[in-house]
């Protein structure tokens, strides 16, 4: 499989890997990562393409305020999990990149 | 000059600019959404979001949000409308082949269950749902009704199921899957084992002949390639070691209801 990796894309993974068996959202996802909702979206969707996410919805709000839409999370797989630890391996060692992964070296050896 | 700007801002449209940006995100929210398709999860996905983006970053992101409905609303509902164009669906018992009668038919009343589906296409449980749910292959044999009802896909499913994975394998992008899937789909009377895809990772190419193949690989382009024949085999070969059930829910295998 190839996915183009792209700077946005390698945010994008280091983002979902940082909590690698938690649920993310896409508001919280795009803070995290830095990438506007306009190129994250199409990402995210990509990578469910692929089976490396999983997606779902929220049952109910866990707050008092019965009124709000159900927000609708994403998931790594296992698969997710071991493609998107190739990516970032990979981008450790692309120059391109060096700015990212050093930014997030506390995440780096896991 | 100072008077032109007066002149253009006025009071009421100021005040109804303020509202309208400022005080319901919500309602320009529920506007951007509709360029997305109606079945589009991302259209509840992004109501549901706004309530979780700080109340004072609202406005803005609801104007970020224009542009993923521009550019991924818009490229659906057009990927969707090459989706939707005529498919050539023979009416009678029998199933043709995937865009033509030329191979051996399979009876149309014989479906496969998701999980066999993809032993079959090699593919994921959760590609397969997710497929379906975006209508890039949606179970033809039976479709989903409620949740008791087993979905059953065809053998002409399958195929395209096995196609995407191929194609998907070599690195080609889901909008030139989805483009020629509907392509293939709109060519009726095609004969199916003769027809090679060929893809550079960027495109599809659809060669009906040996020497298009090789003009294609002296230009330097095609470098991988799908034998639609050959996958058909495939496919054949693997179902008839695979559990098949009747579409038409004739089946002795639902349990008897209990009293």
């Amino acid at each position: 499989m190839r996915v183009r990796r792209t700077y946005t894309f390698v945010q994008v993974a280091i983002a979902l890997m940082a909590d690698g068996s938690g649920r993310h959202w896409g508001y919280e996802l795009s803070k995290q990562s830095g990438v506007r909702s306009g190129v994250m979206y199409p990402t995210l969707q990509r990578m469910l393409e692929e089976g490396w996410l999983t997606d779902g919805w929220e049952n109910q709000p866990q707050s008092g305020r019965a009124k709000r839409p159900p927000r609708r999370y994403y998931e790594l797989t296992d698969e997710g999990k071991a493609a998107l630890g190739a990516v970032l391996a990979e981008a450790r060692r692309d120059a391109r990149f060096a700015p990212l992964v050093s930014r997030n070296a506390a995440w780096g050896n896991c | 000059m100072l008077s032109l700007t007066f002149q253009t801002v006025t009071w009421p449209g100021l005040v109804a600019t303020l509202l309208f940006w400022g005080f319901a995100p919500g309602a320009v929210l529920r506007l951007i959404i509709l360029l997305f398709p109606k079945e589009d999860p991302r259209r509840r996905e992004l109501l549901g979001e706004l309530y979780a983006v700080p109340r004072i970053e609202r406005p803005f992101w609801v104007i970020e949000q224009l542009e993923v409905g521009l550019f991924e609303g818009l490229r659906h509902r057009y990927a969707r409308r090459n989706a939707n164009d005529p498919v050539a669906t023979p009416e009678g018992g029998e199933e043709g082949l995937l865009f033509g009668d030329e191979l051996v038919a399979q009876p149309a009343a014989i479906g496969y269950r998701g999980p066999t589906a993809c032993v079959a296409a090699g593919i994921t449980y959760r590609q397969l749902d997710y497929w379906a749910r975006t209508s890039l292959v949606e179970p033809s044999a039976r479709a989903m009704q409620g949740s008791g009802e087993q979905r059953l896909y065809s053998f002409r499913d399958i195929l395209v199921l096995k196609v995407i994975k191929r194609l998907l394998d070599t690195g080609i992008s889901m909008n030139q899957i989805r483009a020629a899937v509907a392509h293939l789909r709109s060519r009726g009377a095609v004969d199916l084992a003769g027809v090679t895809l060929m893809t550079d990772g960027y495109s599809v190419y659809e060669c009906t002949s040996p020497d298009e193949v090789v003009d294609l690989l002296q230009g330097g382009q095609g470098v991988f390639g799908v034998a639609l024949g050959r996958i058909w085999k495939e496919v054949d070969e693997t179902l008839s070691e695979l559990p098949a059930e009747r579409a038409d829910g004739r089946s002795d295998e639902l349990p008897p209801l209990r009293e």
